[in-house]
C-alpha cells in the first residue's frame, strides 16, 4: 500500500538518490567530521525505507535485490577482515595500516600516513556495506506484509 | 560575534521549550507530532549555531544535513503508520490512546 | 565588525524573531491546521533566514556551501511533512476552528467568545459597544457551552 499523496511519492523518488549520495559522502568523511561506516551505510539504507514508505513495500523491496543483499552483508564483514589479514601478511599487526607503506620509501611517516587513510577507507566501505545491507534486510524482513508472505500475489 | 550566535542559541532554545509544551499537552496526536517536527527543524538552525559558536561549522553540517533528512523520514514514518488507523475518524486523533 | 558580518547578523535576527513568532504560534493558535500554518511557514522561513546571516558570514566555502544545501532541503522537506500532517488531520475529518468554536474552549485556561466579549465589553464605549453586542446577537450559548443559532 502506497501513500495517496503525489506530493510526498515524487519527493520520497527524487530525494532518495540525495540520501544516498550523502551517506557516501559521510563514509568519506569518516576521519575528520562525524561520519564512517556506520553512519553512512544506516544513512543509506534509510533511503530504501523512504522509497518503501511513500511507495509500498513491493517497491521498495525491488530497489533491494534479495540476493545480491544477502551476498553484500558478509561481504562486507570480510573486506574489513581481509585488510585486517593483508597488513599480517605484509608484516604488521592485525590492522595496522602501517604495514602497507613502501619500505624504501624517502619519507617514511608519510608513507605511513597515507598507507594508514587507504586501509582506514578500505574498512570503513566495508562497514558500509555490511550496514547497509543488513538495516535494508531487517527492515524489509520485518515489515513484510502478511500476505505478502504466502506468496499470493505472485 | 560570538554574542549573536549566543543570543540566537538562547532564542532558538526557548522556541523549543515554548513548543514541548505544545507536544506534552497537544490535545490531538497531529498536535504532538508537528511540535516534534518544529523542534526537529530548530535543532538544525541549532546545531549550525553550534558549529559557528565552536568554530568549527563543517564538523556541525554534516550533522545538521543528516538530521534534516532523516527528520522528513521520520515525519512520513510515524504519518503513515497512523494512516490507517486515522482515516475518516477524527476520533482515533482527538482521543487520548487507550493506556 | 565587518560589513558582512553586520549584514549577516540583521538576517540571523530577523531569522531568529520570525522562528520565535512561529514557535508563538504553535503554542498558542485554538486548532491543529492554524498551528501548522504557523509551523510550517514560520519555521521554514525562519531558518532559511538563520543560514542565509551564517552563509553571508560564512562566504563562499565548503560550509558555506553545506548551509545552501541544508536551507534549500529544509525548504523542500519541511514543505512536504507539512502537506503530509495536513493531508492526514483533513483525511481523518478534523474540522478546521472557527470562530463560533471558540464558544467550547478547546484546551484548559482558553477563553471562550462569549467570555471574551464580557470582559472587554466595560473598556469598550458607545458606538463600539453597541456594534459589539450587534455582531454577536443571534449566538446562544448555553450552560454546556454549546452554540445554537436562534436565526
Amino acid at each position: 500500500m502506497r501513500t495517496e499523496s503525489v506530493v510526498v511519492r515524487y519527493l520520497a523518488l527524487r530525494a532518495a538518490p540525495f540520501i544516498q549520495l550523502y551517506a557516501l559522502y559521510v563514509l568519506g568523511h569518516g576521519e575528520d567530521g562525524p561520519g564512517g561506516g556506520f553512519q553512512g551505510g544506516v544513512i543509506f539504507s534509510a533511503s530504501f525505507v523512504l522509497l518503501a514508505l511513500a511507495h509500498g513495500w513491493p517497491f521498495g523491496r525491488q530497489q533491494v535485490n534479495e540476493k545480491v543483499a544477502d551476498i553484500l552483508a558478509p561481504t562486507g564483514a570480510l573486506i574489513f577482515a581481509g585488510i585486517g589479514v593483508l597488513t599480517m601478511l605484509a608484516g604488521g599487526a592485525f590492522l595496522e595500516y602501517g604495514a602497507f607503506a613502501k619500505a624504501g620509501a624517502e619519507d617514511p611517516e608519510a608513507a605511513r600516513l597515507a598507507a594508514q587513510h587507504i586501509g582506514l577507507i578500505g574498512i570503513e566501505a566495508g562497514v558500509m556495506i555490511t550496514v547497509a545491507a543488513s538495516m535494508a534486510i531487517l527492515f524489509f524482513e520485518m515489515s513484510r506484509p502478511p500476505r505478502e508472505s504466502k506468496g499470493n500475489d505472485a | 560575534m560570538d554574542i549573536v550566535y549566543v543570543v540566537s542559541v538562547v532564542v532558538v532554545l526557548v522556541g523549543m521549550l515554548a513548543v514541548l509544551k505544545r507536544v506534552i499537552s497537544g490535545p490531538t496526536l497531529l498536535d504532538r507530532l508537528l511540535g516534534v517536527n518544529v523542534i526537529g527543524t530548530k535543532t538544525i538552525v541549532l546545531l549550525a549555531l553550534i558549529g559557528f559558536l565552536a568554530d568549527r561549522p563543517g564538523f556541525f553540517l554534516d550533522i545538521a544535513l543528516a538530521y534534516a533528512l532523516i527528520n522528513f523520514i521520520a515525519t512520513i514514518a510515524v504519518l503513515r503508520h497512523f494512516e490507517a488507523r486515522f482515516r475518516g475518524r477524527a476520533s482515533a486523533v482527538t482521543e487520548e490512546e487507550p493506556s | 565588525m565587518s560589513a558582512l558580518e553586520i549584514v549577516g547578523t540583521v538576517f540571523i535576527a530577523l531569522g531568529g524573531f520570525v522562528m520565535f513568532m512561529g514557535a508563538v504560534g504553535v503554542v498558542r493558535f485554538p486548532d491543529f491546521y492554524t498551528r501548522l500554518h504557523a509551523a510550517g511557514k514560520g519555521d521554514t522561513l525562519g531558518q532559511a533566514l538563520v543560514l542565509l546571516g551564517l552563509i553571508v558570514i560564512t562566504g563562499v566555502s565548503n560550509d558555506g556551501l553545506k548551509l545552501v544545501l541544508i536551507a534549500f532541503f529544509i525548504f523542500i522537506l519541511n514543505s512536504t511533512s507539512t502537506h503530509a500532517l495536513a493531508r492526514a488531520a483533513w483525511l481523518a475529518g478534523l474540522k478546521p476552528w472557527t470562530p463560533a468554536d471558540s464558544a467550547t474552549p478547546q484546551f484548559e485556561g482558553q477563553m471562550s467568545e462569549v467570555d471574551r466579549r464580557d470582559a472587554f465589553m466595560p473598556l469598550l464605549a458607545g458606538e463600539d459597544k453597541a456594534a459589539l453586542e450587534a455582531s454577536t446577537t443571534g449566538i446562544d450559548v448555553d450552560l454546556d457551552g454549546k452554540v445554537e443559532d436562534d436565526a
